[in-house]
C-alpha cells in the first residue's frame, strides 16, 4: 500500500500521549488532534474520528451507552432532514462505530472527491451532538444487533466472558456491547446526550484520516491543536489467574493473560508477536497443528494493546476444543524458552509481513493511527512509516520473547462457555 | 495490535465479501487465448509490500464434462508444490506457499470460470525469491498421488464450507445453469464424489494443456522494481508456449421467461438469488448498469422489514447485488436474506421491482444512486494491494486503460432516466432463479 506522505498536523491533544511529528501546526485551541497519511493513488479517504470514553459510561454502571451514543448522533436527521449515516452512504460511502471498553471510534469511508464534506459532518454531528427520542430508538435496535451477535458468535462470546475475568474493575470488566438484552432499556436521551457531550467534544477527539488525504488536508487542519481531553479510563487487572464456567448460547474456550501497557513498547510488540506466530487463523503455530491433527476447532488470538495493562485474548470453539487448548497451553509454554534461530528468523519475518498486509488499506491503516494515538502512543501505530512499531519488530530476537513471554504468559486466565439447554446447563 | 474488529470480519468473511465488492469480485477475465503474456506495473516506491497477480487461463472452462473440480485440484497441488528454500542458513523442503510466507509474504490461489488467478504479495525485499520460488513450482510441479490426496482433502473442506453458505450456493446453482456449454459453470471446488475420480494422471494433463504462457496476464503493483520485473519475466518463461485449444462459448439460451432452481440445505432461512444479464466492462451500457444496481439495492433495502440501522454490516450481508462485468458471461445478480423476516413479500417485492423498473414513469434526479454506484465502483477492494492488482489485470485483460475505474465512475454521473430504463428494458426480462431453502421445511412453507 502507498505510503508516500505522512502528514501530522499536531497531536499533543490527549493527556499522557507520547507524541512525535510535528508538524504545519494550527495555533488554535480546543480543537481535535488530527492525523493523516496520504496516499493520493488509492482515490478514497478513510475518516475516523477516536474518542476516550467508557463504552459502560463514567459511572461504570450504564452498560452499551458508548454505543449508543454514537449510533444515535449519526442517525439523528440535520436541518435538511437526513442524518450522517445517510449522507456517507449518499455519496456512495460506508459508516460504522466501533465501541470498545476504553474508546469508541466511528469512521466513514468515501470517495476522495467527497471527503471534505464527509469530515465536515463528522465533525458537525459528533461535535455538536443531538440525540432525539426516534433517533436513541434506532441506535436501541443497532445494539440489540450487537448483542444478538455477541452471544452467538463464538468469537465474540468467550472474549466478552474472558476480558470480565481478566479486569477485576474498570470499563474492560463489563463489555463494550451488554450481554443481557434487558439492559438495553436503560439510559434516557438525557443519559445518553450527557454522555455524548463529554465524550465527543472536539478536544477529546483524534481525526486519523488515511488514503487521498489531498482535499481534506487544509478542512482538517483549521481547527488542531489544544489540551483538555480525557485521561486514559485504564482497568484494573484481577488479583490472580482463575479459571470458570460461564453459562452461554455457545461453547468455547478462552484462555488469556494480562499483557504490558503500551508505553512498553518493546513488550507489546513481543506480546504482537506471539499471538501472531501462535493464534492468527490459517498461518498461527496452534491452527496449523490443530489442522495437521485432523481437529475440529477454531483457534484465534490476539494481544489487544491499550493504554493500560493490555491482555492477549485467545479464543477457541469447536467440537475439539478442549485438544486445542491443550495445543495453545503447551506452545506458550514453549515460548518461555529462547526459540532457535532457524525457527524464529522465518517467524518475525512472517510477523513483519503480517503487520503490513492487516495495515495496508486506508480504513485500516486510519483505524491503526486513531486506535494508537487515542491510547497514548501514536508514534507507534503498526504499520506507520517511520514509527517506532517496525524498527522494534525488526530488532525482536528469541532472548527478548522469551523473557516477555516469561514475565506475562505464566498460568492463563481461563473461561469455558457452556451452551445452555433446556432444562439448565448441559 | 488492534484487530478486534478486523478479526470478526474475518469471520463473516464469506458472504460479507459478496457484500463489500459488489461489483465484480466474484469473477473472471475473457483474456484471448492467442494474445501473448501482458504484464501491467503500476510501481510505488514508497509502499510498504509488492503485489503481483497472474491471471492463467487455466479455470474450469478448460475442464471436460467429467472432470469437475480438476482446475482447483491442479491449483491446489501446485501451490502446494515442494520447493526448496533457506531459511536463516538452513535449507529445507517446503509447499511453495509456506516457502513464500517464511521470507515474508503470501500466495493465494483462486480458481474461476474462466482463469486461475495466483497472488504473491510479500515485503519488498522478499519478491525476487518469492517469484523465484513460483518459477520452481510451475518448472516442476509434484503432482504425486500423495500431493493429489492433500490437495484433494484441501478442496473438500472448503467445499464443505460453503454447504452453509446459502449466498454461494444460490450463486453456485446459477454459474451452473447460466453458463451451458463449458465447464466455467462447474463448481469451483466440485464435489468430493468428483474430486475421488481424478488422479495425478489428470492433473499432470490439465496442468500441461492448461498453465500455457499466452493470454496470461501479470499485474504488478506496489514497491515492484527491477529485480522484480527480471524474476516476474522468468515465471511466465516457465510457462509451456502457446495455449490450450480455444474453448468456445455462447450466449445461454433460455427456453422459458424464467427459470427457478432450488436446493436445500442446513440453513437457518430461505435465501434467494436472482440473475439478469448484464453489459461487459467496455459496453456503452455498463455505467446504467452500475446505476441500475445501486437503484435495486437501495430500493430493496428501503423496502425490506428490517429497521433501518446505523451499522449497515448486517444489511449489506443480506440485501444486495452483485455486478459481474469481467468475464464473458456478464451477469446481474440480486440476493436477498429471506430470514429479514416476511420471506415472500420480499422476494415478491424484489421481482416485481425489476420487472416493472423499465416502465416505471422516472421523475426526478438520478444523482442519489449515481453517487453511491460511482462510490460503490470507487470503494470496491477497500484500496488493497491485492484489489489494486486486480483491477489493472481486469482492465488489461480488456483492453481498457489503467484510469478506466475513474472515467467509468465519471461516466456515472452523467446517466440519464431514459438511459437507465433502455438499459433496464434490455437486460432484466428474462431471470434465472435460485431458492436455497433449509432443509427439511416443504417449500410451501418458504
Amino acid at each position: 500500500m502507498t505510503r508516500a506522505v505522512v502528514t501530522v498536523f499536531r497531536i499533543a491533544v490527549i493527556a499522557g500521549a507520547a507524541f512525535f511529528f510535528a508538524h504545519p501546526v494550527s495555533a488554535a485551541t480546543n480543537g481535535p488532534a488530527v492525523i493523516m497519511q496520504s496516499d493520493p493513488a488509492s482515490g478514497i479517504t478513510a475518516i475516523d474520528l477516536w474518542f476516550r470514553a467508557p463504552g459502560d459510561g463514567y459511572t461504570g454502571d450504564q452498560p452499551g451507552i458508548a454505543r449508543l451514543a454514537a449510533v444515535a448522533v449519526a442517525a439523528t436527521p440535520d436541518r435538511h432532514g437526513s442524518s450522517l449515516a445517510e449522507r456517507i452512504r449518499g455519496m456512495g460511502g460506508r459508516f460504522s462505530v466501533s465501541v470498545y471498553p476504553d474508546i469508541t471510534g466511528v469512521q466513514a469511508v468515501v470517495p476522495a472527491d467527497d471527503a471534505a464534506q464527509a469530515l465536515a459532518a463528522l465533525r458537525a454531528a459528533y461535535f455538536s451532538p443531538v440525540i432525539t427520542s426516534a433517533t436513541l430508538r434506532a441506535a436501541r435496535r443497532d445494539l440489540a444487533i450487537g448483542v444478538v451477535e455477541q452471544r452467538l458468535v463464538p468469537e465474540l462470546a468467550i472474549r466478552a466472558a474472558l476480558t470480565s475475568l481478566l479486569y477485576a474493575s474498570g470499563p474492560a470488566h463489563d463489555p463494550p456491547i451488554p450481554g443481557d438484552p434487558s439492559l438495553l432499556t436503560g439510559p434516557s436521551v438525557a443519559d445518553v446526550t450527557a454522555f455524548a457531550k463529554r465524550a465527543f467534544r472536539p478536544e477529546n477527539t483524534v481525526i486519523a484520516m488515511a488514503g487521498d488525504v489531498t482535499a481534506t488536508a487544509t478542512t482538517a487542519a483549521g481547527r488542531i491543536a489544544g489540551d483538555g481531553g480525557d485521561a486514559p479510563f485504564d482497568s484494573t487487572p484481577a488479583a490472580a489467574p482463575v479459571t470458570r464456567t460461564v453459562a452461554a448460547s455457545v461453547n468455547g474456550i478462552g484462555l488469556g493473560w494480562i499483557g504490558p501497557p503500551i508505553a512498553d513498547e518493546k513488550a507489546a510488540t513481543a506480546m504482537d508477536f506471539i499471538a501472531d506466530t501462535l493464534f492468527r487463523p490459517e498461518t498461527g503455530v496452534v491452527a496449523k497443528t490443530v489442522r495437521r491433527m485432523g481437529l475440529d476447532a477454531e483457534v484465534d488470538g490476539q494481544f489487544v494493546t491499550t493504554h493500560g495493562p493490555g491482555a492477549l485474548l485467545v479464543t477457541i470453539s469447536g467440537p475439539d476444543a478442549e485438544k486445542a487448548a491443550a495445543i495453545a497451553t503447551k506452545e506458550i509454554a514453549a515460548l518461555r524458552a529462547p526459540m532457535d534461530a532457524a525457527r524464529f528468523a522465518p517467524a518475525r519475518a512472517i510477523f513483519i509481513y503480517h503487520v503490513h498486509a492487516d495495515a495496508q488499506t486506508p480504513p485500516e491503516m486510519a483505524d491503526d493511527l486513531g486506535w494508537y494515538a487515542a491510547e497514548g502512543a501514536a508514534a507507534y501505530a503498526p504499520g506507520l512509516p517511520g514509527g517506532s512499531y517496525d524498527r522494534i519488530a525488526e530488532a525482536l530476537d528469541p532472548a527478548t520473547v522469551a523473557s516477555v513471554a516469561a514475565r506475562y504468559l505464566g498460568t492463563p486466565f481461563v473461561v469455558h462457555l457452556v451452551a445452555e439447554r433446556k432444562g439448565g446447563v448441559s | 495490535m488492534i484487530a478486534v474488529r478486523f478479526r470478526v470480519l474475518r469471520l463473516l468473511a464469506g458472504v460479507a465479501l459478496a457484500a463489500s465488492l459488489p461489483l465484480g469480485a466474484m469473477a473472471a477475465p475473457p483474456a484471448s487465448d492467442l494474445a501473448p503474456p501482458v504484464i501491467t506495473v503500476h510501481a510505488d516506491p514508497a509502499a510498504s509490500l509488492t503485489g503481483v497477480e497472474f491471471f492463467i487461463p487455466a479455470g474450469r472452462d478448460r475442464q471436460r464434462l467429467r472432470e469437475d473440480g480438476l482446475a482447483a485440484l491442479t491449483a491446489a497441488a501446485l501451490v502446494r508444490t515442494p520447493v526448496t528454500v533457506t531459511v536463516a542458513g538452513e535449507t529445507q523442503r517446503l509447499p511453495l506457499d509456506e516457502a513464500i510466507a517464511a521470507h515474508g509474504g503470501s500466495l493465494e490461489e483462486t480458481v474461476e470460470g474462466e482463469r486461475v488467478r495466483l497472488y504473491v504479495e510479500t515485503l519488498p525485499r522478499a519478491m525476487p525469491q518469492a517469484l523465484d520460488l513460483l518459477h520452481d513450482a510451475l518448472a516442476n510441479p509434484d503432482f504425486s498421488p500423495a500431493a493429489i490426496a492433500r490437495a484433494r482433502a484441501v478442496l473438500e473442506r472448503r467445499f464443505e464450507r460453503d454447504q452453509s453458505d446459502a449466498l454461494r450456493i444460490g450463486t453456485q446453482m446459477l454459474d451452473r445453469a447460466w453458463v451451458q456449454d463449458s465447464g466455467a459453470g462447474m463448481l469451483p471446488y466440485g464435489t468430493p464424489a468428483s474430486l475421488a475420480w481424478l488422479d495425478a494422471a489428470d492433473v499432470r494433463s490439465f496442468f500441461e494443456r492448461s498453465y500455457r504462457r499466452a493470454g496470461t496476464i501479470a499485474s504488478a503493483v506496489g514497491a515492484f522494481d527491477d529485480a522484480d520485473r527480471a524474476a516476474l519475466q522468468q515465471v511466465l518463461d516457465a510457462l509451456r508456449p502457446g495455449s490450450a485449444a480455444p474453448v468456445r462459448f455462447s450466449a445461454p439460451t433460455l427456453t422459458a421467461r424464467s427459470r427457478q432452481l432450488i436446493a436445500y440445505r442446513a440453513i437457518g432461512a430461505p435465501w434467494m438469488v436472482v440473475r439478469y444479464a448484464a453489459p461487459s466492462l467496455r459496453d456503452p451500457d455498463a455505467p446504467a448498469m452500475f446505476v441500475l444496481a445501486a437503484l435495486l439495492q437501495e430500493s430493496l433495502r428501503r423496502a425490506s422489514p428490517l429497521p433501518a440501522t446505523v451499522s449497515t454490516a448486517i444489511v449489506d450481508r443480506a440485501i444486495g447485488t452483485i455486478y459481474t462485468f469481467d468475464d464473458r458471461h456478464p451477469s446481474l445478480d440480486l440476493f436477498v436474506d429471506g430470514g429479514l423476516g416476511e420471506p415472500e413479500r420480499l422476494f415478491e417485492t424484489t421481482l416485481t421491482l425489476a420487472s416493472v423498473l423499465d416502465r416505471l414513469s422516472l421523475t426526478g434526479s438520478l444523482d442519489g444512486f449515481e453517487r453511491i454506484a460511482a462510490g460503490d465502483l470507487l470503494l470496491a477492494g477497500d484500496g488493497s494491494l491485492q484489489s489494486q492488482a486486480w483491477w489493472y489485470a481486469v482492465l488489461a485483460s480488456q483492453g481498457l486503460p489503467a484510469d478506466e475505474r475513474q472515467i467509468l465512475a465519471a461516466r456515472i454521473r452523467t446517466v440519464t432516466p431514459v438511459e437507465l430504463q433502455r438499459v433496464a428494458r434490455r437486460y432484466l426480462a428474462r431471470p434465472i432463479l435460485a431458492l436455497v431453502l433449509p432443509r427439511n421445511v416443504p417449500a410451501a412453507q418458504n
